[in-house]
């Protein structure tokens, strides 16, 4: 064994040469994943460091440092730390009472002071944004958000058509407007974000799968185009734990596929939309069925559509039993014609809750009978709505 | 060396491709290729063009890719890939064509555990960022170049042989499942370092003269049912099983070890894995290929 002394310290000396200086990697919370806390309630900072094994007192020193945080202020204090390897969490908790719905991070750190949320609560949910050129669609769903208020914006996927750089940079730009409004931003990636992989991972961090407690809810983002349309044992199990352990919380789904295919409901070839979820498709309906998950709210077919959890089209009514699997129309890339319901129109969903029971998820169109199936918001109607 | 080139190298850019899918359409994709591209051509370059065999030459290409892994890991160490960059590209290139010429080189492989070890602990290194797996090959060609590598007793080969081409290339099909599953969590990297332990396990030498009397079917069918079997809750014992599986028939491979045919084996079943993992829509298939989890 002593011909490989010199090989091991070589090793450790690489290792050094490629750490050193000491650099983190914030993994959570992030934009997109954000940590949304009650006073008093802990959540975790987690992080990776440019080198294993480091005391924890000297990560969390060059974590704070390089993303503009203080782990310790105001209020907030460190209750416990754990590592392992180059990774490490960091359990903090912040006692003091948070006026109004929320405190909005006042630092590098995604961290949501909750206060009292209202009975009556209202989500938005968005998918297949617009891209380069359309920038000023984007703008005018937020300053559509700013009417409508909604307590969180829910956005499952194709981000980003477009992978350059000065894309992150406006949309983030846009999600920071959201933020400021006092909207937290929950984001999984969709197929699209495969094509800058790297650019997504580096602005909303490598949590593509994800957990945020908000008020009564617990608001599950999966990431199905990992590969292709499915999901995977790994992701599956965690879904699965993340549903044993509600504490009490009403579990709300986001993934960027839709979980069944148009069946009967298809339109010639559906135009080519592709994917329904393939991987675990089973077991993950049976899964919401059984946890009496609401909604599962997906994308990607840049037309809206609603099937009930044996997977039938549901466009005679938006009132029945059990999970809604939800599609929602793009909020800004082209149009498409998927189904035989005859809308098509850019927008987004409204969804409104009492007490953390789904009332309302479709919207009233012009004609159709009240409350009209499958419908999303056109873009720009509440909007038009305050102008007036 | 070759299991080195393997294990640290090959596997790591296979893993970059499922993961980040390469655009064939851009040059940083083919320059990332190169290493690859070349393996055919490499024993005749060789044989044709002495110097590269020299012993300077070796030294400059283990140099080089010693510096082109630090350098790739510096950059790259706690992000991501950008796969269009041209820069990142060549550097991989020069990692993976310092290490194919000190590999080429030196195609003997010791006896013992130690090489599998020296595997693992890289293939551990990856749970922190993947990248430091790239340092591991780089540093392997840096001190098979300057003639310090830990040679032992040369591997006695097995009475018993396998193809060097399409065995390999089932392994392909069955090692990246952990990848695909765990995407960028480290974990798929415990795995490989399980299945790198266990494969220098079996290559201790009580045990290895037991396993050496298991027939060469018995072991491909195992290996083959763990391309279908994948409890992904047990996924450590799932690698544990394929390095043993992997460390029977190791010794069984020819020799000296064909490179290229081993490298284009594994590199081909691990494509064709990645495809039939990405393409769950085509019937029949599905129940296949995550069946236990």
């Amino acid at each position: 064994m002593r011909r490989w002394i010199l090989a091991y310290i070589c090793a450790a000396l690489a290792i050094l040469a490629v750490g050193l200086p000491l650099r983190t990697r914030l993994d959570a919370p992030r934009l997109g994943a954000p940590a949304i806390a009650r006073a008093g309630v802990a959540f975790d900072v987690e992080f990776v460091t440019s080198l294993p094994f480091v005391p924890w007192r000297l990560a969390a020193q060059t974590v704070e440092r390089q993303w503009g945080f203080q782990l310790e202020h105001g209020g907030q204090r460190i209750l416990s730390h754990r590592s392992h390897g180059n990774r490490y969490w960091i359990t903090l908790a912040d006692p003091t009472p948070v006026q109004g719905s929320y405190r909005r991070p006042t630092d590098g750190l995604e961290h949501w002071g909750e206060g009292t949320l209202p009975d009556k609560l209202t989500l938005v949910h968005a998918a297949d944004f617009p891209s380069t050129g359309k920038e000023a669609m984007l703008e005018r769903f937020v300053d559509e958000m700013a009417v409508v208020k909604p307590q969180a914006f829910l956005a499952s996927g194709d981000l980003a058509y477009d992978s350059s750089e000065a894309w992150y940079t406006f949309m983030l730009g846009q999600f920071r407007r959201l933020e400021a409004m006092g909207i937290p931003v929950i984001a999984c990636p969709g197929n699209h974000e495969r094509g800058g992989w790297a650019r997504f991972l580096s602005h909303f961090g490598p949590r593509t799968t994800h957990r945020v407690d908000l008020g009564p809810f617990r608001i599950l983002s999966l990431d199905s185009a990992h590969g292709r349309d499915r999901l995977t044992p790994s992701q599956f199990q965690w879904f699965r734990r993340q549903l044993d352990t509600l504490d009490g919380r009403v579990p709300l789904v986001q993934l960027h596929h839709p979980v069944f295919p148009p069946g009967a409901a298809i339109l010639g070839d559906g135009e080519k939309s592709g994917g329904p979820l393939f991987g675990f498709r089973d077991g993950f309906v049976r899964l919401c069925l059984e946890r009496q998950v609401p909604l599962v709210l997906t994308g990607h077919w840049h037309q809206d559509a609603v099937f009930d959890s044996t997977g039938r089209f549901r466009d005679d009514t938006a009132d029945f039993p059990g999970t809604k699997f939800v599609v929602t129309t793009a909020l800004g890339d082209a149009l498409r014609h998927v189904t035989r319901w005859p809308h098509s129109y850019h927008g987004y969903r409204l969804l409104l809750f009492e007490q953390g029971r789904l009332v309302r998820y479709t919207q009233d169109l012009p004609g159709q009978p009240s409350p009209t199936p499958i419908a999303s918001t056109p873009s720009g109607t509440w909007l038009g709505e305050a102008r007036r | 060396m070759s299991a080195i080139w393997l294990f640290l190298y090959v596997s790591g850019l296979v893993r970059l491709l499922t993961l980040y899918r390469l655009d064939l359409h851009h040059p940083a994709t083919l320059v990332l290729l190169i290493p690859i591209l070349l393996l055919p051509w490499m024993d005749g370059l060789r044989r044709h063009q002495a110097w590269l065999g020299s012993k300077a030459t070796l030294r400059v290409a283990g140099l080089l890719a010693l510096i082109s892994a630090i350098v790739l890991a510096r950059t790259l160490n706690l992000g991501y890939w950008e796969t269009h960059h041209l820069g990142l590209a060549v550097l991989a290139a020069l990692l993976g064509l310092g290490l194919s010429l000190v590999a080429h080189a030196f195609p003997r492989e010791s006896a013992g555990p130690g090489l599998w070890i020296w595997i693992a602990v890289w293939e551990y290194a990856g749970t922190w960022h993947p990248i430091l797996i790239a340092v591991g090959a780089g540093l392997s060609a840096f001190l098979g170049g300057f003639g310090l590598w830990p040679e032992g007793r040369p591997l006695a080969p097995s009475r018993r042989q396998v193809n060097p081409f399409w065995i390999p290339c089932l392994l392909g099909l069955v090692l990246p499942k952990p990848w695909f599953d765990f995407h960028l969590e480290g974990t798929w990297a415990s795995a490989m370092a399980a299945f790198a332990l266990t494969t220098g396990l079996a290559s201790l030498p009580r045990l290895r003269d037991y396993l050496d009397r298991i027939p060469n079917l018995w072991v491909l069918l195992l290996l083959a049912a763990a391309f279908v079997v994948y409890p992904s809750a047990w996924f450590l014992a799932w690698a544990m099983a394929v390095g043993l599986l992997w460390g029977i028939l190791w010794p069984r491979l020819p020799r000296p070890l064909p490179i290229a045919k081993i490298s284009l084996g594994f590199f081909l079943g691990a494509l064709v894995s990645f495809f039939l993992h990405s393409n769950l829509g085509i019937p029949f298939l599905r129940p296949l290929i995550w069946w236990g989890s």
